[in-house]
């Protein structure tokens, strides 16, 4: 089955045409902010689930695109699109973010749960929220939160994801299907409805 | 598991395509595991995701457009520049000393360079003057990094200002022009330069609050003096304007002398001094509008007409109205004429002072002896004030008497721009004419011979706008002409519309209706290698067979392949490479390795490491590649096996103590099987392993070595050590 962007008015950035990647590596500033403004949504996105804060996913966000400019001369678009190394390069400073802070998996959730209880404070409402989705994004292995941030939340196909986590296509498959049952299983288990 | 995946992901990419569709599958699966998965899949997707504001987003792509122009023309121009003047004397050095010499003339001389190119001192800043209130700076522009600035203190590109309420604060450039923060006003400082001559460049991006400018006439023609909004920008040579940003984005333009060109999403205007001009995100871009300001009487406050003093008053959502004015109190109003000569209200507060007047900004309607009109509104003149003509554009200054209305002062401004009425019938611009384009101008494709195909098409589309109804269309021949790379080329088809053309065919383009062109250019089959680098070049013409007028649209193919990073280098490099080896000077390909594979310096692809497997363990830049490749592409799955798992290990399978082992086919494979096995031992729930497996492999030879990296990343180990 053709792979499709799930995100409208994707193709417009194909990089199978390359040619605003191309201008933008010969130096063309405007289109740089074409870039920015094309790609803004996602990778905040992204960011915001896998740091959990508005704020800190805004600076990264900056953060992935001066990092861009910086190494767009770099950039040869042979093996990956672009749109995969750009999240490559959000995900790296996420994980940067994360050992600057010395942030732990358990820290985080320890900050997110009330004491002694068994679900976050937000669980009073029984629909599926962002901030659900985060909490229960936490309770995921690294590998399948960023298939379901990719795949589900910036509509990225397969090709892409495994691109950008260094898998295979296959690999991602696998992933995609532990982290759904992962997930449903949180969701029933916080008595969240998910339809 | 595998079929069951690809039925997962079957479904999935069923549910992007067709809404409809998804229902009738659900429905048809509702027993399977999988329906369920795909209904999580459908809750995340239907989410409501954050988003940045729109704003912000504006603020940032300017950012990013500034980052990225600073970036490059260095790049381009200092590189080159130096390279090209210095690059001949190199060949001449042939001793030590020398060398020291010509190092010591470079340093000197680009020294005299860096600073003359660093422009006069104090032009990269702004200096705060006059500051009031709370006043503070990020210095990386980053909204979590405020810290209090006052009066005396610079700032540079880069930094982000904001004050207080309450709170307000002067910019002054080096060569006097002045910026006005106002309360609550949040201003990123994009750019501040300046070259000798008092030329003068900045760029400020306005997110809240207002500003004031005294923009003295720059100089130079690199100069200059732009203002960035969420909604807009404004861009002079030298005028006193003022800039508000709303809560929403939308931002209000206000020229005081001068001239401002106001840009919104392409469109752009000119404001002339008493005029101001609205830009809304989204929105096409206001005309312009004259300003005014009325003190008087409020006769009327009911409904969205107010009465002051016996001019309409249109109070719109946008109206910002201070405190609680009532009938019979004397108010000031602001706001701008719009083209229907109404009178609309920006902000209407309490008056300030005892009388009644105002200023306006119109056109002279018509003159008698004693009295004129401006905009049609009947004013008395004194004697002895200027005399002026219908047409003429005034500022007027007036009070309120019970005769009427007199004037107190009459300006006549030089720089006329009358408002665009707002229509498109082209009776705005007499010089407008029609035009045919097109659009894209330009096209390139960059091609690696590798990747080299036969055909590469290209698609523009010809345009033709009228501004006379009596002609429609137009009709032009379309030709081609192949400027270079002939020899490559096999066939050149164009095509309109999906039509073949044969070269010199008629094509009719109508009014605002593009003709879809198709370049398809094949490359000679019997090619059987390009040369390393070229070009083809196909100038497409469009002419007007009546009037002999033609347009040119160029199309390029072009190929310049990147050298791949050699396995083994060559015997005239050795003694360049050992040199690496022996003293600290960087090798360049190291530094490229590093740069590119930066996200795996935590697993040992560090500067050091390099140059201890290039110079210790003999492996040349492309198998230390491979290894990187290797290792980024099982990355997750080998950590998952081993944490420790580092890059090393794998250099371990090539080579054990300078002793070539594993061929990189076998290591591919080895690697490849390692990492299939960590996908079958992980948990359904996606968990930790039960048992990191792989244990054998790092029974491997060589294993000593790579305990020895994870230490410390394996500071670089000289052949002296």
């Amino acid at each position: 089955m053709e792979e499709r962007e799930y995100q409208p008015g994707g193709d417009l950035f194909d990089p199978l045409n390359g040619d605003l990647i191309r201008r933008a590596q010969e130096g063309e500033p405007s289109v740089v902010g074409e870039l920015y403004e094309h790609y803004q949504r996602g990778i905040y996105r992204y960011l915001f689930y896998r740091v959990g804060d508005m704020q800190t996913a805004e600076d990264l966000t900056s953060e992935v695109f001066l990092r861009m400019i910086e190494k767009l001369p770099n950039y040869s678009g042979r093996s990956l699109t672009f749109k995969a190394w750009l999240f490559q390069i959000a995900r790296n400073l996420s994980i940067d973010h994360y050992r600057r802070m010395n942030i732990r998996k358990d820290v985080l959730l320890a900050d997110n749960y009330p004491e002694g209880g068994d679900e976050p404070l937000e669980m009073i409402t029984k629909d599926l929220t962002s901030e659900k989705l985060y909490h229960a994004l936490v309770e995921l292995p690294e590998n399948q939160r960023d298939v379901i941030i990719m795949r589900f939340v910036v509509g990225m196909p397969v090709r892409e994801v495994a691109q950008s986590l260094h898998k295979s296509e296959n690999s991602v498959k696998g992933l995609q299907r532990r982290a759904l049952m992962s997930l449903r299983d949180i969701l029933i288990k916080w008595e969240v409805a998910y339809v | 598991m595998s079929k069951r995946d690809d039925y997962l992901e079957e479904m999935l990419n069923g549910q992007e395509q067709d809404v409809a569709q998804r229902n009738y599958q659900l429905g048809e699966i509702e027993s399977g595991e999988e329906s369920a998965l795909v209904k999580v899949a459908n809750s995340i997707r239907d989410l409501d995701h954050p988003e940045l504001d729109p704003r912000i987003i504006q603020s940032e792509k300017r950012r990013m457009i500034t980052a990225a122009r600073d970036r490059y023309p260095v790049r381009q121009t200092l590189t080159s520049s130096l390279n090209g003047r210095f690059k001949g004397q190199w060949l001449f050095v042939s001793s030590i000393a020398g060398a020291a010499l010509v190092l010591m003339m470079v340093f000197i001389l680009a020294s005299g360079v860096g600073l003359y190119f660093s422009g006069p001192r104090g032009a990269q800043a702004a200096t705060l003057v006059d500051g009031v209130g709370v006043l503070e700076v990020s210095d990386t522009g980053l909204a979590n990094d405020w810290h209090a600035i006052s009066s005396g203190d610079t700032v540079k590109s880069g930094q982000r200002l904001r004050t207080g309420a309450d709170s307000s604060v002067n910019l002054v450039f080096f060569e006097g022009t002045q910026a006005t923060l106002n309360p609550n006003t949040d201003l990123v400082i994009s750019k501040i330069d300046g070259d000798w001559g008092n030329e003068l460049q900045v760029e400020l991006i306005q997110n809240s609050g207002e500003t004031n400018h005294q923009v003295i006439p720059l100089k130079g023609d690199r100069a200059s003096y732009e203002v960035y909004t969420p909604s807009g920008s404004a861009s002079v040579r030298g005028t006193s304007f003022k800039v508000l940003v709303e809560d929403t984005g939308l931002s209000l333009f206000t020229v005081e002398t001068g001239e401002v060109l106001v840009m919104n999403d392409g469109a752009e205007t000119f404001v002339s001094a008493g005029q101001g001009v609205v830009t809304e995100l989204g929105e096409p871009l206001d005309y312009p509008t004259y300003l005014f300001t009325l003190q008087g009487e409020l006769l009327d406050n009911l409904g969205s007409i107010w009465d002051v003093d016996g001019v309409d008053i249109i109070i719109k959502d946008g109206t910002k109205i201070y405190g609680d004015p009532n009938i019979g109190d004397i108010v000031l109003v602001n706001g701008h004429i719009n083209k229907d000569n109404e009178w609309v209200a920006h902000t209407i507060d309490s008056a300030f002072a005892d009388g009644k007047g105002g200023t306006f900004t119109g056109m002279v309607t018509t003159i008698g002896t004693n009295s004129l009109s401006i905009n049609g509104i009947p004013f008395i003149l004194a004697a002895g004030q200027p005399q002026v003509e219908v047409g003429d554009i005034v500022r007027v200054t007036f009070t309120i008497t019970a005769s009427g209305w007199q004037v107190e002062s009459l300006v006549l401004l030089d720089d006329r721009h009358i408002p665009d009425d707002g229509d498109d019938n082209g009776d705005d611009d007499p010089d407008l004419e029609s035009e045919l384009f097109f659009h894209p101008e330009k096209h390139k494709i960059y091609i690696c011979e590798a990747e080299a195909e036969l055909a590469r098409e290209f698609t523009t589309t010809l345009n033709f706008v009228s501004v006379d109804d009596s002609v429609p269309s137009i009709d032009v021949l379309l030709d081609y002409v192949i400027t270079e790379g002939e020899e490559f080329v096999a066939e050149v088809l164009l095509s309109a519309d999906n039509v073949v053309l044969t070269p010199g065919s008629l094509v009719t383009v109508f009014d605002e209706t593009p003709v879809t062109i198709k370049v398809k250019i094949t490359l000679k089959p019997e090619l059987e290698k390009l040369p390393p680098e070229g070009e083809i070049k196909i100038k497409v013409v469009s002419r007007d067979p009546i009037t002999d007028e033609s347009l040119s649209n160029y199309f390029v193919v072009k190929w310049e392949c990147d050298e791949e990073l050699p396995d083994d280098d060559t015997d005239d490099d050795d003694e360049k490479d050992g040199h690496y080896c022996t003293t600290d000077d960087r090798h360049p390909h190291a530094l490229q390795l590093e740069d590119a594979y930066s996200d795996l310096y935590a697993y040992g692809a560090t500067y050091e490491n390099i140059m201890m497997w290039f110079c210790e363990d003999n492996l040349g830049f492309g198998e230390i590649e491979q290894a990187f490749k290797l290792f980024r592409l099982y990355k997750d799955e080998l950590l998952s096996i081993d944490p420790t798992y580092m890059i090393q290990d794998i250099i371990d399978m090539r080579v054990d103590d300078g002793v070539k082992g594993m061929g990189w086919g076998q290591i591919k494979k080895a690697v490849a099987q390692l990492a299939s096995e960590a996908m079958l031992d992980v948990d359904p729930a996606g968990k930790e392993k039960k048992e990191p497996p792989g244990k054998e492999k790092k029974e491997s030879p060589g294993k000593e070595k790579s305990e020895e990296a994870k230490n410390k990343n394996k500071p670089k180990k000289n052949k002296d050590d």
